[in-house]
Order: C-alpha cells, then structure tokens, then sequence
C-alpha cells in the first residue's frame, strides 16, 4: 500500500514538471513571436545599438542649399531663403539650415 | 515494477522531453530570426538621392535635361529618364510587374501651382496606394517623398518633387 502511494507521488510529480516544460516553452515561443515581428530598418547605423546614423548631411538640402548660393544677395536668393528657413521650422530638413550653409560656403572658399 | 523497468521508463520520458525542448529551441528561433528586415524605405530613399544627383548638380538642372545652349528641355531624356539615371525597374524573380514608381515633377519655386515638367516611369498602380494611412497599409508601399530647389531654364529656380514608391512587400514584411 504505502509502495503504491509513492508511485502515485512520484508521478504526479513528473506529470506536473512536464506540464511546466510545457508551459515554458509555450511562453517562450510566444515571446519569440513577439519580439519577432518585421523589423524596419530606416536610416544607416554603424550598429544596431548606436543612435546616431552614419548619414551625416540632407542631400536634398544640400541641393538646394547649392542653388541658394548661385543666387545669393538678389531676390530670388532672398525668397528662397526664406523657403526653407520654412522647411526648417516645419521640420523638413535633415540638419540645421545655418550650420550646413556655413559649411558649404567655407567648402567653396576652400577653407 | 523493479527498479530496471523504472529507470527504462524515466529515460524514454527524458529522451521525448529532450526532443520536445529541441524542437521548442528551433521554433524560438526560426519565429525571431525569420522575420523579415524591412528596407524599403532605405531602398525607395536611395532611389530618391539617385534621381536628385542625376538630374541635378552643384544647383542646377543637369545638361543632361536641358540644352542651356538653345535653352530647350532635351525629351530624350525625359522619355527614358531611368536610363539615363542608370536604374533599371524591369521586374525580376516572382515578379510579374515592377514593383517601384518614381515620378519626379518641376515646378516654379515660387508659384507651385505652376508645373513645369512631369517625368515618371513604373508602375502607376502603386500610387494611389501612398495616400493609405493606419494599421494594415503601411504593409502596401513604402513612399518617399522628397523635394529640393534647382536653377533651371532662364535662371529660373525650380522645385523638383521626387515621389518614389517601393512595394516589394512579400520580400520585406511579414
């Protein structure tokens, strides 16, 4: 009676760790799914961890940037200025419009 | 039962737990690194920078565009833009038709209302598609919007509007 006893505990024990495996595997998968999901890749990185992107200047800006200063100190200079000084303020630009700027015409001084 | 008997028993249920967890690892890892990398908006971005230093230079509309010596817009290169800017949209693998759409329109950079060229090449199709939002669209296309200023015909200015569109989406969603 009492050997019949023990067989009965030990394997209850053994359905229960099984129903725990179960169980853990489940949640796991499941958190792998999760985490799983399409990952957007949008800008360059060096690495995965690092903020900053490897792209440092707005081509498009840089563009336009190069046409303001085709046309610097007339009136279509001075409108398109103020064009993207609005791009700026409305977010649009990639970078600071005045520090790329800068950047540009001590490049074109060959500074 | 006698002791051998048991020990036969605990080793074929450790032998199935074994193959259970084996086979769990697997799914782990088969769900996390199957799922796809989206790149389609590095990929509709770079085709965007292509279009802009192909029909652009240091401020100007490329002599490629516009003969500034008759001062006439060269449709040579408007009708086969994608070539001349080396990209090619033919469709390849699965694919039956080309899954990008690049338009790219000129206008006067202080009266937008006035457009002054249109180019597009691919698969218009895809267009309508950019002007979806919320959960379940951002699956279609992937759209880049991008605009720049550029000094063109009579010392014009003129803001070009790159539109490009990327679907691909079997390859790059899940």
């Amino acid at each position: 009676m009492l050997n019949k006893k023990a067989q009965v505990g030990d394997t209850l024990t053994w359905i229960v760790a099984t129903i725990i495996v179960f169980v853990m595997l489940f949640f796991f998968i499941f958190g792998a799914s999760l985490l799983g999901k399409t990952k957007a890749i949008t800008n360059f990185k060096v690495n995965l961890l690092s903020k900053s992107s490897s792209q440092t200047h707005d081509l498009f800006l840089t563009k336009s940037l190069f046409t303001y200063l085709r046309f610097e100190n007339t009136k279509s200079g001075n409108d398109l200025y103020k064009k993207l000084t609005k791009l700026e303020e409305n977010g649009n630009l990639g970078e600071p419009l005045v520090d790329r700027l800068d950047e540009l015409k001590k490049r074109s001084q060959g500074k | 039962m006698n002791k051998k008997a048991e020990e036969k028993i605990i080793s074929v249920y450790w032998f199935i737990i074994l193959v259970v967890v084996a086979g769990g690892v697997f799914l782990m890892v088969n769900v996390f690194y199957g799922a796809p990398y989206d790149v389609r908006n590095i990929e509709a971005n770079l085709l965007s920078e292509q279009i802009a230093n192909c029909i652009a230079s240091e401020g100007k509309v490329s002599s490629n565009l516009i003969d500034y010596s008759q001062n006439v817009w060269l449709e040579e290169f408007i009708d086969h833009f994608t070539d001349h800017c080396s990209l090619n949209f033919n469709p390849t693998g699965e694919w039956e038709k080309t899954q990008y759409y690049v338009e790219v329109n000129f206008y006067d950079a202080f009266d937008i209302r006035n457009l002054i060229l249109n180019m597009s090449e691919g698969n218009s199709n895809w267009k309508p598609d950019c002007e979806l939002q919320g959960k379940g669209y951002d699956k279609l296309v992937v759209c880049s919007k991008k605009e720049f200023y550029a000094e063109g015909l009579s010392e014009n200015i003129y803001l070009i509007k790159i539109l490009t569109v990327v679907r691909k989406t079997e390859q790059n969603v899940k």
